[in-house]
């Protein structure tokens, strides 16, 4: 009985150790598996926690109503080519272009609003505050340029602007009493004081007939004796 | 007596020989298919190029807001635009009623106070480098006084 205990004591003792020395052997890939299976939990809770702090933020929409309900509707954003949605409830605010109060069966298909209120979980804008705004047809017509001045006219304020960019790319600007030019620390350029050569960024309004610069500022100047001036060729 | 000890300890050695042989086996065997998983995932982020032309890297001018959020609500007629783009770059600001041109920094950065007018706010925000490059963002904000 002795013996046998013994020889069975002894196979399991080796068979034990030998199962032990073999897990040991395969520890590196398991700390992979849980390291990977760390690294995508805490990246699971960063998104969720982004997505708690997006929840409780203030935001606008603004687009056209494509689609209503009374518990809400769609509106399609031209602008940033979205369409979203938006709820309401009885306590939301709803307000005409003439600040009359509104219900939200006025909220019909066509009208342009201005929505204000909470996103929820799914990217849903959850309205406190609608505003029905007027169709604004107008199109911003005020633009950025950045170039070098190549050229003034000496008999109307007229300059001309090359594209850094793009060489083809040229602007014949007026300045007028709308303008404002000036260095990049803010000390006013006069027209007589332009020099051709010089880079300036601007930003000008372009009209009907004529592109009027509203804002300009002379990046550097170039103190080269210039070119005696001439009347800026048209494009 | 001793002939059944010895004959214990050979059994138990072989014994545990072949098991830890067939645990071996098997953590290579993962460990292979794990390393060819990632590298297939590798493959799939950043696939080889087939061609043996080293591709020229694609100009990254750009420029971002650090804040305000875009389609954020703002409750003051006044805000600190805060962005960043390549250094001092020439960076150009419209707003509704309102044309900002400045330099950014050092470190690309940039910082300054822009108007709003009630109700909704697109704002063109354009960065341009001396090489020619231009990157261009818009934010839109609504200013509003009311209780939300």
């Amino acid at each position: 009985m002795n013996q046998k205990s013994l020889i069975i004591f002894l196979s399991a003792l080796l068979l034990f150790l030998s199962i032990n020395f073999s897990h040991a052997q395969t520890q590196e890939p398991d700390d992979e598996v849980v390291q990977g299976v760390r690294e995508q939990i805490q990246k699971q809770v960063e998104e969720r926690v982004t997505s708690l702090l997006e929840e409780n933020k203030k935001r606008g929409w603004s687009g056209t109503i494509i689609k209503s309900d009374n518990t809400g509707f769609q509106i399609d954003n031209s602008y940033t080519n979205t369409t979203r949605e938006v709820l309401v409830d009885p306590d939301t605010s709803i307000i005409s272009e003439t600040r009359q109060n509104l219900d939200i069966e006025d909220l019909t298909v066509g009208k342009k609003i201005l929505a204000m209120g909470y996103l929820n979980g799914e990217n849903i804008l959850v309205g406190k505050r609608v505003l029905v705004i007027g169709e604004d047809d107008s199109q911003r017509n005020r633009f950025p340029a950045f170039g070098t001045l190549s050229d003034k006219s000496i008999n109307e304020k007229i300059i001309t602007v090359v594209s850094n960019k793009d060489k083809d790319i040229i602007l014949q600007l007026t300045i007028n009493s709308k303008s404002t030019v000036e260095t990049l620390d803010e000390n006013k350029v006069d027209y007589d004081d332009l020099v051709a050569g010089s880079k300036v960024a601007l930003v000008y309004e372009d009209s009907e007939d004529e592109k009027i610069v509203l804002s300009m500022k002379i990046l550097d100047k170039n103190d080269q004796p210039q070119a005696t001036p001439t009347l800026a060729e048209e494009n | 007596m001793k002939k059944e000890v010895l004959l214990a300890i050979i059994i138990g050695i072989t014994l545990g020989l072949i098991i830890m042989a067939g645990v071996k086996f098997n953590s290579i065997k993962s460990f292979i298919t794990s390393d060819e998983k990632q590298a297939t995932i590798a493959d799939a982020v950043s696939p080889t190029p087939t061609s043996t032309i080293t591709p020229t890297p694609k100009s990254t001018y750009a420029i971002s807001i650090i804040s305000p959020e875009n389609e954020s609500i703002i409750e003051t007629s006044s805000f600190d635009l805060i962005g960043k783009t390549s250094p001092l770059s020439t960076v150009v600001i419209i707003a509704e009623e309102d044309e900002i041109i400045l330099q950014s920094g050092p470190q690309g950065e940039f910082e300054t106070s822009v108007d709003l007018i009630g109700g909704e706010n697109i704002i063109e925000i354009t960065s341009y480098d001396s090489q020619g490059g231009e990157a261009k963002t818009n934010l839109t904000l609504t200013y509003t006084t009311a209780d939300i």
